[in-house]
């Protein structure tokens, strides 16, 4: 663990905080990359989550929390730039080409990512997970759409109004 | 690790804005994907929110004015996604303007001269046709030309407003006099303009007309051959009165009315194998004036290869920044932002377009199926002849009737039949059309009552028309004689 920091943040070194996943596993992180979560911002800017408290965060688990990690490290920087109007073209191609890479992950991993970064509200990641789903339903059927989001078979009733939807609205399968 | 079995609403909501607007098909299936999402898709905070993040309506596709294998004049829809219409091949109507999530169609019947101009509006999106009284007056002209919009022009975005009230703004020229009329969906009536400028030579309308801020405009060429711009007619929508400015300096072909960059009147035009982008401004002096502000070069189109023969402005996308050049390679969409081209299949440089946008949601409002409607429709039996011989009786029983029994019935006067139309019939929105029937489910009606007469010839066509759409009826049933 990184020596504990003073409460005002501003001597020098950058603001560490710790979160605390469901399963209990601690992560070290910038301020500023935890404060792209809406949520855990308000806790930061009142001193919360440094030193040995931590915040603890009961709906993600490790593995997802440290993929989020992952994100919002990267993403800090320009966010901290005020949306990066001034970063060059060259940082926005690689955070696109990170972006790209960090959502092409397992469907359950990209499951757990939407519902984390919807509870901790990170505005950017929750686009990116929501973009890369809209994509990947590109060109299925509905049947096709369930089970690449993993859901249970259809009742024989939903069977039925996807069979009476398809009768309807011919031209939105061919 | 196993997911859980339901995505929260707002979660589902977040991917399914995300569906491009011009795939309507995707967010069509989604929405069925799943018990709940169809709810969540079709209500209204959702396509509200859709039409917020997407801002501009996406192409859905062309209206083709063009001819069937008989030679009668038809609409078609020419699909640019994934998007149809329910029904989409309209006969002896022509479309003139599209706006707003709707297009003005025209009839174009044989017969048009002795009744004056009937126009219709047609929603795609909702499948919905709403034919439009007679004009008050109507007489010789010389040119007219018309145009559809939200009535709320003012104050809506037009994001969702293809349902709501809309405008009809009819323009015409007499000799050397202008009149207007306008109809308004709410009183669903027309009413005449006080306006009549006087404008000495003999202009006429062409196709182009243009909603800039709360001005409609509409393009004016020299009579009979000659393609120079004379002038633009705007029509203030507040005041309804008219005014005629200047054209640009264009001497060669005709002009397309477009939004400028800026957000004012604009206009396309073409020289050679060039389209020029022309603004009106202020000037120094305070005067308003054409400013070119563009060229875009097409043969960069075509590189390596012979130099276009044939390049005209067609269209102009209101509200989409793009405008539609014919050349004798293909119909082309322009990006006056971009200046990029992209081809447009379907359609070739030649044919008489008129691009659709809008945004399409899956939507509750719709027609209830199994309604159908009541009218009557008068038929002369002259033109039973037309009527197909033989066939399947039993599909058709009205016709083969008709066709044994015509001197008999001539002699009798009008005679009457009985017809059920379901409404979930690709007939039925014909008929709708036909017989002005506007919203099914505000008023669910029974049966089409059908009335022969035998000196009415006024509707003959139509018959031959509406005999075809009959003959091809499934579930056509005759109630009573």
């Amino acid at each position: 663990m990184a020596a504990p920091e003073s409460g005002d943040g501003n001597n020098g070194a950058a603001r560490m905080v710790t979160l605390i996943s469901s399963d209990n596993t601690r992560f070290e992180v910038e301020a500023a990359a935890a404060s792209l979560s809406q949520t855990l911002q308000l806790t930061i800017l009142d001193g919360g989550g440094g030193g040995g408290d931590g915040i603890p965060l009961p709906n993600v688990d490790s593995a997802t929390l440290s993929k989020v990690l992952e994100y919002c490290i990267k993403h800090a920087p320009a966010a901290a730039n005020g949306g990066a109007p001034n970063a060059t073209a060259v940082d926005r191609a690689e955070l696109e080409r990170f972006d790209n890479e960090f959502v092409n992950i397992d469907q359950s991993v990209l499951y757990s990512l939407i519902m984390a970064a919807h509870n901790l509200e990170i505005e950017g990641l929750q686009s990116l997970v929501a973009k890369k789903v809209a994509d990947m339903i590109k060109g299925k059927s509905p049947m096709e759409i369930r089970r690449t989001l993993g859901f249970p078979d259809p009742t024989p009733e939903e069977q039925a109004e996807m069979n009476a939807h398809m009768l309807e609205y011919g031209w939105a399968y061919e | 690790m196993a997911p859980p079995p339901t995505l929260p609403d707002e979660i589902v909501e977040e991917i399914l804005l995300r569906v491009p607007p011009d795939d309507p098909g995707r967010l069509m299936r989604a929405s069925i994907a799943c018990k709940g999402w169809r709810r969540l898709v079709s209500g209204p905070g959702f396509r509200r929110r859709f039409r917020q993040r997407h801002r501009s309506p996406p192409l859905m596709g062309l209206i083709l004015n063009c001819i069937d294998e008989n030679g009668v004049d038809m609409v078609s829809f020419v699909p640019t996604c994934s998007f149809r219409p329910p029904h989409f091949d309209l006969r002896r109507w022509g479309a003139i303007d599209s706006r707003h999530g709707r297009v003005l169609l025209l009839d174009v019947s044989p017969w048009k001269s002795q009744s004056g101009e009937v126009f219709s509006v047609w929603d795609p999106v909702a499948g919905e046709h709403r034919r439009l009284p007679p004009r008050p007056t109507s007489g010789y002209l010389d040119s007219f030309n018309a145009a559809v919009l939200c009535a709320a022009h003012g104050s809506c975005d037009h994001l969702d407003c293809h349902r709501g009230p809309f405008l009809v703004v009819f323009v015409g020229s007499y000799g050397e006099s202008m009149f207007s009329y306008v109809y308004s969906s709410e009183a669903d009536a027309w009413s005449a303009s006080t306006s009549a400028s006087h404008y000495p030579y003999f202009p006429e309308f062409t196709r182009s007309t243009v909603v800039v801020g709360n001005a409609l405009y509409f393009d004016l060429k020299a009579p009979v051959r000659i393609l120079t711009p004379v002038g633009i007619l705007k029509y203030d929508l507040g005041t309804q009165e008219m005014t005629v400015i200047q054209p640009p300096p264009v001497w060669n072909g005709l002009i397309v009315l477009t939004i400028a960059e800026g957000g004012g009147l604009g206009c396309v035009s073409v020289m050679g194998s060039k389209l020029f982008l022309w603004s009106r401004e202020a000037g120094p002096d305070g005067d308003m004036g054409w400013v070119q502000s563009r060229i875009i070069e097409s043969e960069k189109l075509f590189p390596g290869d012979h130099a276009v023969m044939k390049l005209d402005v067609v269209a102009f996308e209101d509200g989409g920044g793009v405008v539609y050049v014919g050349t004798d390679r293909g119909s082309f969409a322009t990006d006056l932002k971009s200046g990029q081209f992209r081809k447009i299949e379907g359609v070739s440089g030649f044919n008489d377009i008129v691009p659709f946008m809008s945004f399409y949601t899956p939507d509750r409002r719709r027609p209830e199926a199994g309604n159908s409607f009541t009218t009557e429709v008068v038929f002369p039996t002259s033109c039973i002849s037309v009527v197909p011989s033989g066939g399947n009786r039993k599909e058709r029983p009205w016709a083969a009737d008709l066709a044994g029994d015509e001197r008999a019935r001539a002699s009798q006067g009008p005679r009457i039949h009985h017809v059920r139309v379901p409404s979930h019939s690709p007939e039925y929105n014909h008929i709708a059309l036909f017989l002005g029937v506007t919203d099914a489910s505000a008023a669910p009606l029974h049966d089409i009552r059908l009335v022969y007469s035998p000196n009415d010839h006024l509707l003959e066509q139509v018959f031959m028309l509406t005999g075809r759409w009959f003959h091809q009826m499934k579930g056509l049933e005759v109630l009573n004689d």
